[in-house]
């Protein structure tokens, strides 16, 4: 039997779940209906779920239930969720300005999220429901959630947001699987991204060197200005401080201070195909969607498994549109 | 009896060696590569692993109608079609596949021929 908005299903012998459910009468997306295409990817709340539905899922997704509707014939009851992600209310705390359209937010923690650095929240305005999805830049040991929000000039969220200290929001989350995978200290890894697509990377860094990452790091920031690198300051404490470490900023403008780190120009294939080791590398690509397109796919050229590529979460979630 | 082409291939292994080799090869390919520059590239390494499991004659629910659907707006040319399956063909030869099975591959990939050019 499975359990699903509200209903007990009882499956037919040997059915699938996304048989069940459409027979049922729920609607799911799904295409291959092979267990290769992954649309019809479901999130099971509690049984137990049958290895063959996992099969080909990234780690990060099978550790936290997910599963092919198309590919699973439970074996015993599985409860699944209807699709939207917990949501937990959280106060805005503190707010300051880390360029002149970036400021940075700090949120209470809710003592139930339990999160990775560099997974993304949705966060929902209490007025109107507005949702935005943003990462977070803070190690689940900090005392409050770090966000960074690109304030745009018709911002509806952005602008309200640099002026919420006092608000209760809600987030709904975490997703994604932007985090910092601890598979194996040594391995390279390679951080691309542009404007606050720097925050999930930010969280994925500091997670890593905070957990005794000793393989080679590679850390691209990418902005128009100097200015629009709001975090250079940390960037290159850090970079100072480990050997391991390898910073590169990317700007457009001259800058007022002189960095053999900074570069001008904007961030280029070679920051993937230069890289040594890019095929055992774990590598993260956020910010501007169409230079994580065009990284991802040369990356992939280069011999990296489309599992170790972890790109802006915003992008896919557009793509997934409100399904998810 | 004779086993299937997609036991003799050498089954989910032979897919699995497969498809990076041959979606990196189509990717490459300044013919069609353009057609891929907007996909979401982990969608699209599933799909073209539908599609091996389809060609090497494997357990698939792979329709005509889906290849249809898949393709219709995207107004490809027979040359469109011959560059994938060059790339098919050189990615099975590299793999040490006996040319008569890759044959054999050839032939179930041609069949969805027409619904891809949406004739």
């Amino acid at each position: 039997m499975i359990r699903f908005r509200g209903r007990s299903l009882e499956l037919h012998d040997g059915e699938t779940v996304l048989d069940c459910l459409e027979r049922s009468g729920e609607r799911v997306p799904s295409s291959c209906r092979s267990g290769v295409c992954q649309t019809c990817l479901m999130q099971a709340t509690s049984g137990e779920i049958p290895a063959e539905s996992q099969r080909g899922l990234k780690p990060s997704l099978a550790n936290r239930g997910y599963l092919l509707a198309c590919a699973c014939r439970p074996t015993a009851d599985l409860e699944l969720a209807s699709g939207g992600p917990p949501e937990y209310p959280s106060k805005v705390l503190a707010c300051d300005e880390l360029a002149p359209d970036v400021v940075r937010l700090f949120l209470e923690r809710p003592p139930e999220l339990s999160f990775e650095a560099g997974q993304f929240v949705q966060l929902v305005r209490p007025d109107d429901g507005l949702v935005r999805p943003y990462s977070l830049a803070s190690l689940p040991s900090e005392p409050m959630l770090e966000l960074h929000i690109a304030v745009r000039p018709r911002g509806n969220m952005s602008r309200w947001l640099a002026d919420a200290v006092g608000e209760v929001v809600a987030l709904r989350g975490p997703l994604g699987d932007c985090s910092y995978q601890c598979s194996d200290p040594g391995k390279p890894l390679l951080l691309v991204g542009t404007g606050t697509g720097l925050a999930p990377l930010l969280g994925v860094l500091k997670d890593a060197l905070a957990r005794g990452h000793h393989g080679p790091i590679a850390v691209h920031h990418g902005s128009r200005t100097f200015e629009g690198l709001y975090q250079w300051q940390l960037l290159t404490e850090l970079d100072d401080a480990h050997e391991n470490l390898n910073l590169t900023g990317w700007i457009d403008e001259p800058a007022a201070i002189a960095d053999p780190r900074l570069r001008m120009g904007r961030i280029e294939r070679t920051v993937v195909t230069q890289f040594e080791r890019i095929r055992e590398a774990d590598i993260y690509l956020c910010g501007n969607p169409a230079l994580v397109a065009m990284l991802k796919k040369h990356a992939y050229l280069q011999g990296a498994s489309l599992h170790r590529i972890h790109s802006d979460p915003f992008v896919t979630a557009r793509a997934a549109g409100a399904a998810a | 009896m004779t086993a299937s082409l997609y036991e003799r291939i050498g089954g989910e292994p032979a897919v699995d060696a497969a498809v990076d080799l041959f979606y990196r090869k189509v990717l490459a390919d300044d013919r069609i590569s353009q057609y891929f520059d907007t996909i979401d590239m982990d969608a699209q390494r599933g799909k073209q692993k539908a599609f091996l499991t389809f060609a090497f004659g494997g357990p698939n629910q792979y329709s005509g109608q889906d290849m249809r659907a898949a393709h219709a707006k995207m107004n490809l040319s027979e040359a469109d079609f011959d560059a994938v399956m060059e790339n098919l063909g050189a990615t099975l030869k590299e793999l040490g596949v006996p040319d008569d099975l890759i044959g054999e591959a050839a032939g179930i990939a041609m069949s969805v021929k027409g619904d891809v050019l949406n004739k």
